[in-house]
């Protein structure tokens, strides 16, 4: 089960991706607002967060450049502008991704997978739901 | 010199200076030219004057041999007539130029100082002078003098030589001045346009000469803050549009997102209701937005007729309040107002209702449940105020400037759910403004905010329309 982040200042959004992620066993932690988010990732470890841009008191960038001060935890950026240099600031300040509103289902799901895949830790051997985690000495199987 | 402007400057300077240097020149040689035929002729007469005095002295054959030897190793040539116009002696032989002036003189009519009898240098080939030998009052005969024109003439052809001379070296001194000049004119121009191209071309980096003191210094400043409007207004237009897409998107987000919800089978009722209901208020938050934004669009369109009409405020105001009442039930809020009876006010109703109306919806939006808003109306001579208090949260000292702005909401409330459409105030503002009135807003942190819409009053207009 991967934990995944939402952080956006609005109840609404983040039940909508909380609805969304049900179906694909995502673990949902949601926050509203950045600063609340950023107490999360401070006190948890997450697999991916999803991050709003246009948020009141600390925006999505504002976030995201904290963040990556002292995580380096996959971030989709959730934004409704979509014009070139918002994208790219966003990119710049340490996102790995970005996705518009209106966004579709598949396409959110397959970039969060595609963003889970490639930062995969390489401590982790996964094979037929058999999972082996070094740091941990674990074995698990299809958890 | 390539360009146009130094290249009209300097001809312009060149002629202007170049006019006068001619017109200056030619005074001082005239003068000059004049003064040295004068000293000449000046001289010759002096000379035949001389021989004249030693003459009368001594009027001897031996003297004047004497007198016409003295002159054969001179320029001048010296004849000595006797009273009745014959030559006696001459220092050089007399040639027929020198006999018809002797013969065309009026003895008796010469003063005894002499005269100049041809100054004519140009056209004759000598110049004379005479000086009339008079002895114990007795007319005795003439002492004329000749010199040659070609003296003369070199005389002035080397004044003109030097004149020629220094006229070219001036006026390639007044070219040399004239490129330094109209360089030292054009450059900070040539330079404000090519910033100016640069500005243009969306580089708002370059720098101007605003530190000079003179026109162009002006000219700088003007440059430079028309330069930094265009960045502002460039700078807003795309923040506008940026929030205008994410006020337009997030609705639709959710109507998508909550439709995609409603529609998986695995779903209870009452969360399908819910959802349903939440894509209900986005929908009509949507479609109030969009006629929000048409009507902004109409108003920058110049699209936007103001109706007036003759109205009793008062009435206008029970239209409102009957539309505003069901809001302040819900939030159970304790409206009072005061308007004065049998105020007329000259408005387009319909647009006025609006503006109170979206300022009183701000008032409710942002007031705590069970606080007080209070609307009042006054007059003065001029004017109709409309005040609007609420005892709400206030707005923060830093976004007070900004609340008309569009899609501007204050930080802290910024969050959809509370907030409007954000383009209300600005509405009621535009609206304001065209009917020739002003809006104004106060706001304490904590205690509340006042609303002040300030109408025209004996507006005889009864329809104006903006152009």
């Amino acid at each position: 089960m991967k934990k995944v982040l939402l952080i956006d200042d609005e109840e609404r959004m983040l039940e909508l991706l909380a609805l969304y992620l049900q179906p694909y066993h995502y673990d949902c932690r949601k926050a509203l607002g950045a600063k609340e988010g950023l107490k999360c990732i401070r006190e948890e470890r997450f697999d991916i967060v999803l991050l709003d841009i246009m948020m009141p008191e600390m925006d999505g960038w504002e976030a995201c450049r904290e963040i990556r001060q002292y995580s380096d935890v996959p971030i989709i950026m959730v934004t409704a502008r979509e014009q070139k240099e918002d994208t790219v600031k966003g990119l710049k300040l340490g996102a790995d991704d970005y996705i518009t509103k209106p966004f579709d289902e598949e396409e959110l799901i397959a970039r969060m997978d595609a963003l889970l895949r490639r930062t995969q830790p390489a401590n982790l051997i996964e094979m037929d739901g058999l999972l082996w985690d070094r740091d941990q000495f674990e074995l698990s199987y299809k958890s | 010199m390539l360009n146009k402007l130094s290249l009209k400057i300097g001809l312009l300077f060149f002629l202007v200076i170049v006019t006068v240097e001619i017109i200056l020149f030619y005074i001082l040689y005239t003068n000059l030219v004049n003064d040295r035929v004068d000293e000449v002729m000046g001289d010759l007469l002096a000379r035949g004057n001389t021989h004249r005095d030693v003459l009368e002295e001594n009027y001897t054959a031996s003297t004047r041999e004497h007198v016409a030897i003295m002159e054969s190793e001179s320029n001048f040539i010296v004849v000595i007539t006797n009273d009745a116009g014959e030559v006696i002696i001459s220092s050089n032989p007399v040639v027929p130029e020198m006999t018809t002036v002797i013969e065309h003189t009026d003895h008796d009519g010469i003063p005894d100082e002499g005269i100049i009898l041809q100054s004519d240098w140009p056209d004759e080939k000598y110049v004379s002078t005479d000086s009339p030998i008079t002895i114990n009052e007795t007319h005795r005969g003439h002492v004329f003098m000749f010199a040659e024109s070609g003296n003369i003439k070199r005389i002035i052809d080397q004044l003109s030589q030097q004149f020629l001379f220094v006229g070219l070296l001036t006026i390639f001194l007044t070219i040399i001045t004239v490129l330094i000049l109209s360089r030292v004119i054009t450059q900070p121009l040539l330079r404000m346009k090519k910033a100016t191209e640069q500005l243009s071309r969306g580089n708002h980096e370059v720098e101007l000469y605003t530190n000079r003191k003179d026109e162009l210094g002006e000219l700088a400043t003007s440059i430079s803050r028309l330069s930094k409007d265009l960045e502002r207004l460039k700078n807003e237009r795309k923040e506008f549009l940026g929030s205008i897409s994410h006020e337009l998107r997030t609705p639709l987000t959710y109507m998508k997102g909550y439709t995609d919800i409603v529609s998986r089978k695995d779903i209870s009722v009452k969360d399908r209701n819910k959802y349903i209901r939440i894509i209900q208020e986005e929908t009509n938050r949507l479609a109030n937005l969009i006629k929000n934004l048409f009507e902004l669009a109409k108003i920058d369109q110049n699209e936007f007729a103001i109706k007036k009409e003759r109205i009793m405020y008062r009435e206008l105001i029970h239209t409102v309040m009957a539309r505003i009442q069901p809001a302040i039930d819900e939030k159970n809020i304790k409206f009072s107002f005061y308007c004065p009876d049998n105020l007329a006010v000259s408005v387009d109703p319909e647009r006025i209702q609006q503006v109170l109306l979206n300022i009183l919806d701000n008032a409710i939006k942002y007031t705590p449940e069970g606080s007080n808003i209070r609307m009042e109306v006054s007059q003065n001579k001029h004017e109709i105020l409309t005040t609007i208090s609420d005892t709400g949260a206030g707005i923060p000292e830093e976004d007070v400037p900004y609340v008309f702005e569009r899609l501007y909401r204050s930080e802290k409330s910024r969050s959809r759910l509370n907030g409007g459409s954000g383009l209300g105030l600005t509405i009621a503002k535009e609206i304001v403004e065209l009917h020739g009135g002003k809006i104004e807003v106060e706001s304490t942190p904590g205690k509340g905010t006042v609303f002040i819409i300030s109408l025209q009053k004996g507006d005889t207009n009864e329809e104006s329309f903006i152009n």
